[in-house]
């Protein structure tokens, strides 16, 4: 068989547009809708500090480490609970949501790939968490003091590690899930231990040896790990590091955290439906 | 037919659930040429949906072999996709999307940028600023033909494009697809109006459990199937003509009304009225008619067994 050509089209302007201009286009639609509805903008954005002024309430009077660290200990619970909110259960429901209304299924018949459609609709998550923190760091540093900072890099990675391990795990969990209200049924026993785990709700040094070693490979440990070594230098096991320490000892949770996105996005490649299941 | 831009060859779909696998698409063969609007007809659950994504690329074939532009839509979604607009059967919007919000972001992630106004196109230029949401179940429909058309592509995919709309838009859609033909772009449509596939294919196929049982053009279609005379002879005529005789018979207040369903329209229809003229007998109501589209697949939807039967 011959292959024919496009018929001449001179009004017409052809250059493919590059992914990241792709994944924009669709971003800011989401973004538009996020703004647009003032409820869910509203929830992202004053969370953030209104936790932070309940939490420094009970927190503050037994600050016997100093007001610093309860500063950190505060902004790493802060991303934790903005990575399971705004990240793992909002873009499982954000998935669904897209899914039900045959969003998900027009977006395979344009250009987009899945994955910079995935992408896309992840972007404004990202923001509200990005805003989160912030917002939060700010409420900290008026109401408690300015957090410490021992290594910036591993408080970035921290967050994009993180976000990236939950949306995905968001996503996957889309994949049993078959309309927005049934996921407050299915994330509940993920989000519930996610947080169990994550040593931000129970103290990691508190539960048996074996429990622990289990917690630590979870992703929310890992994100409070990696932010307890970026704010307050203190590694793991207790010990204060320096900065060059701080890096070896944050390979671990990092490692931790990519290897839980590794699964998620297999998962999501193999499993994730598109339209409705009929 | 001009160079085929679409072909498939022994195309074949199984769904594998938890159930036993069902087979949607059972061995199509088709050929489909530049500037050609190609309908695809059959009954529900005819396989035409679930061929169509196969064509489009939206899936992969189980077996057989799919060429769009001699490439493979699936594997090679990326080259095939910029040249190809696809309107779903059923695909949505986020609820408080606007109109010209989609069609802005649609626009950006396209390759081919082009200065039409397709809200326009459709129609729907007053509601670009209007939430998906408050428009009309045809208003949403024309809002998938315009991101259809954006981009202006060189073969567009139409899945009941005009399902819901009402005659006039249904007009205006057909007057679209029209321009687009003039312009040589490849149309594949699939309907449940024969009308509609009467008035604009050039060639089409109709499916019946998951494979063509007629293919050609309209003519071709309907060649096979009989013609129709329909008339009504008065309480006290002389008897009817022979030919007449295994005619339908309902008898009423104004007479007894025929329908002969005959393959020789125009031999038998001289003989009634040579017979009428001579016997001085007044044919009421008559009509003759020959084979629609309609009545070719009616006879196909009722005998599909025979039909794929290659010895019937």
């Amino acid at each position: 068989m011959s292959a024919t050509t496009a018929p001449a089209r001179p009004d017409l302007v052809e250059q493919r547009p590059s992914p990241a201009r792709r994944v924009w286009a669709l971003a800011r639609l989401e973004l538009t809708l996020l703004v647009r509805n003032r409820t869910a903008l509203f929830n992202a954005l004053a969370l953030a500090p209104l936790t932070v002024l309940a939490v420094s309430s009970f927190l503050l009077p037994d600050a016997a480490e100093g007001r610093g660290a309860v500063a950190a200990t505060l902004l790493g619970t802060l991303l934790v609970f903005a990575l399971v909110f705004a990240g793992y259960y909002n873009l499982c429901t954000t998935a669904v949501a897209r899914r039900e209304e045959l969003m998900l299924k027009r977006l395979t018949t344009g250009e987009l790939t899945r994955g910079e459609v995935l992408v896309a609709m992840s972007v404004p998550a990202f923001a509200v968490i990005l805003a989160q923190v912030v917002l939060g760091a700010v409420a900290v540093a008026v109401l408690v003091e300015a957090p410490p900072l021992r290594n910036p890099v591993l408080v970035v990675l921290a967050l994009v590690l993180g976000f990236t391990a939950l949306a995905g795990l968001g996503m996957a969990t889309a994949i049993v899930t078959r309309t927005v209200e049934s996921a407050q049924i299915t994330t509940l026993l993920p989000l519930g231990a996610l947080m169990l785990l994550s040593g931000s709700t129970f103290p990691l040094d508190l539960m048996p040896d074996a429990m622990c070693a289990v917690a630590e490979r979870t992703p929310l440990a890992a994100v409070n790990q990696l932010m307890t070594l970026g704010l307050s230098g203190i590694a793991p096991d207790g010990d204060a590091v320096g900065l060059r320490e701080s890096f070896a000892a944050g390979a671990q949770p990092a490692l931790v955290l990519f290897a839980w996105t590794v699964l998620a996005a297999y998962l999501v490649q193999k499993r994730m439906s598109w339209e409705p299941r009929r | 037919m001009n160079a085929p831009v679409i072909t498939t060859t022994g195309v074949r779909r199984t769904y594998r659930g938890s159930g036993a696998p069902y087979e949607a698409v059972r061995g199509v063969d088709l050929s489909i040429g530049q500037g050609e609007l190609f309908a695809l007809l059959g009954t529900n659950g005819a396989g035409k949906t679930s061929l169509l994504e196969v064509v489009e690329g939206l899936a992969p074939a189980s077996a057989g072999e799919v060429r769009v532009f001699g490439k493979d839509p699936y594997a090679d979604r990326a080259a095939v996709r910029a040249r190809t607009g696809i309107m779903l059967q059923e695909a949505g919007f986020p609820a408080d999307v606007r109109a010209g919000e989609m069609v802005r972001m649609w626009a950006a992630t396209l390759s081919r940028r082009s200065d039409e106004d397709v809200l326009a196109a459709v129609g729907l230029e007053h509601r670009a600023g209007v939430a998906v949401s408050s428009l009309s179940g045809g208003e949403r429909r024309r809002l998938d033909l315009a991101l259809a058309l954006l981009g202006r592509p060189d073969v567009l995919f139409l899945d009941e494009p005009t399902t819901g709309l009402d005659p006039e838009s249904r007009r205006d859609a057909w007057s679209i697809v029209r321009s687009r033909l003039a312009e040589g772009v490849t149309v594949v449509l699939t309907t449940h109006y024969l009308e509609e596939a009467e008035e604009l294919s050039d060639r089409l196929a109709i499916m019946h459990e998951g494979r063509v049982v007629r293919e050609g053009t309209v003519a071709d279609i309907v060649a096979g199937e009989p013609a129709r005379i329909t008339f009504t002879l008065p309480a006290d005529a002389p008897a009817p003509p022979p030919l007449l005789g295994s005619a339908e018979r309902e008898r009423g207040v104004a007479g007894t009304r025929y329908v002969v369903t005959t393959p020789q329209l125009q031999e038998d229809l001289f003989a009634l009225l040579a017979w009428a003229r001579d016997a001085g007998v007044v044919l009421g109501d008559l009509d003759a008619r020959a084979a629609s589209l309609e009545q070719a697949f009616l006879s196909i939807a009722a005998d599909g067994a025979a039909a794929l039967d290659p010895a019937a």
